[in-house]
């Protein structure tokens, strides 16, 4: 399988390095977004980069969503997301979240 | 679950209080197929994109709790069709006026020695035309058609590959992850290449990330906003899949809503819930039972259901 090309888009300007700690903005504008309300505030670690991606936020209006915003996959643990989450403190939320969504801690 | 944070919207639901979860999958009806075929060409052509159609549905205010899903998926595809000038309000009214006038058919009476147990024949076989948002799907349809833009076949395959093709290839995927470790190694890298080297083709749908169960972590997948799902490696989300509970519940009492399913993971075992909601698309690879040493990729294929791909149930034999 060496000639396998990876399909990882490529994010050279990424401002997150996998493993950096990383706060969820608290921010809410009108339109069309897609961090959930529940992850804003909250802090994780950056599982790994997905790659660059036209901005939902624009696309949802016809726009080309250019230029391309760096997606990551942030992991959270679930004790400090919930404060009454009931299983064990190991268990794991991960979402992809861009970017400019994302503030350095 | 309590955050302090306003939500997005009516389907901005992670978190939200909810009921249990029917874990049945009851299936698409014909009109649901062909609505959702629509929609997937429709953005396949980049007519309108996903992002729209969205926004459209997210903004149906109320009405996105008061109708049930393809209804919403099709009126969302409307407004945005109209709003980029492609089928304006009054076309659509004009032609949706003439899908309903093509049903209006009497019903023929039957010849005195010609019984039908005593029923009547008419167009459909459920005596009704078709409904509502049905009728738009089919007026959308054939607008696009006579503009050149689709043609009437590529709805017709697309309904056939969610029906035959698309269903059965992730356990494809997982029985050979089972029996080729090299394989196995290079779908956790990097899934796309190795999956199309299978000769599935993607159709340049999204990224596929792989997510591998061991005996310490156990993974499922919900996507709380909407319902993101590798519809071309796993065919139509279930219906739990796409329901309020499961999408509210999953992310902050996963073990409660496995349960529901019947399975149990036990708290040395650490969940690793994966909210779907942006440009990613999520198979589990689960763990291969054991007592399956020698067995054929066919024979392994048969006990790799869809609910396992999805992390809410574990194979067994």
């Amino acid at each position: 399988m060496s000639n396998v090309t990876s399909t990882y888009t490529e994010a050279p300007d990424h401002l997150f390095n996998i493993g950096d700690e990383v706060k969820v903005i608290r921010s809410n504008p009108p339109g069309h977004r897609r961090t959930p309300a529940y992850i804003k505030g909250n802090v994780g670690i950056i599982e790994r980069i997905c790659g660059s991606y036209p901005n939902p936020e624009e696309l949802a209006y016809g726009f080309d969503g250019l230029p391309k915003r760096v997606l990551y996959r942030v992991s959270f643990k679930q004790v400090d997301i919930w404060l009454n989450y009931t299983g064990p403190g190991n268990d794991l939320l991960e979402m992809e979240i861009f970017e400019h969504w994302l503030s350095p801690l | 679950m309590e955050h302090e944070n306003p939500r997005m919207g009516p389907h901005d639901v992670g978190g939200e209080v909810s009921g249990p979860i029917d874990v049945v999958d009851h299936g698409m009806s014909h009109w649901e197929k062909h609505a959702n075929a629509l929609r997937m060409t429709v953005s396949g052509l980049k007519l309108a994109t996903v992002d729209e159609m969205r926004r459209a549905a997210e903004n149906l205010g109320e009405r996105y709790n008061q109708i049930g899903y393809f209804e919403k998926q099709t009126e969302a595809l409307a407004i945005v069709l109209a709003e980029r000038g492609i089928i304006p309000k009054k076309m659509l009214q004009s032609e949706l006026n003439k899908v309903r006038e093509r049903f209006q058919v009497p019903i023929i009476p039957l010849p005195d020695d010609h019984d039908h147990d005593g029923k009547p024949i008419q167009e459909d076989e459920t005596g009704e035309g078709p409904n509502q948002h049905h009728s738009m799907n089919l007026a959308m349809q054939e607008i696009l058609e006579s503009k050149g833009l689709i043609k009437a076949n590529q709805i017709r395959e697309k309904i056939e590959k969610f029906d035959g093709d698309y269903p059965n290839r992730g356990a494809k995927v997982v029985a050979r992850a089972w029996v080729d470790a090299k394989f196995k190694k290079q779908l956790f890298l990097d899934a796309n290449p190795v999956i199309e080297e299978l000769g599935i083709d993607l159709e340049h749908a999204a990224r596929i990330i792989a997510l591998e169960n061991t005996t310490d972590v156990h993974n499922v997948v919900v996507c709380t906003l909407c319902s993101c799902y590798p519809r071309q490696l796993m065919g139509q989300p279930p219906t739990w899949y796409k329901s309020r509970s499961y999408r509210s519940r999953m992310v902050y009492e996963p073990r409660s809503v496995l349960k529901e399913f019947g399975t149990h993971i036990p708290d040395n075992v650490t969940i690793r819930t994966h909210d779907s909601n942006a440009d990613m698309r999520y198979i589990v690879i689960p763990m291969r039972p054991e007592n399956t040493t020698g067995w054929t990729e066919e024979k392994l294929e048969k006990i790799i259901s869809r609910d396992t791909l999805v992390g809410v149930t574990i194979p067994s034999i």
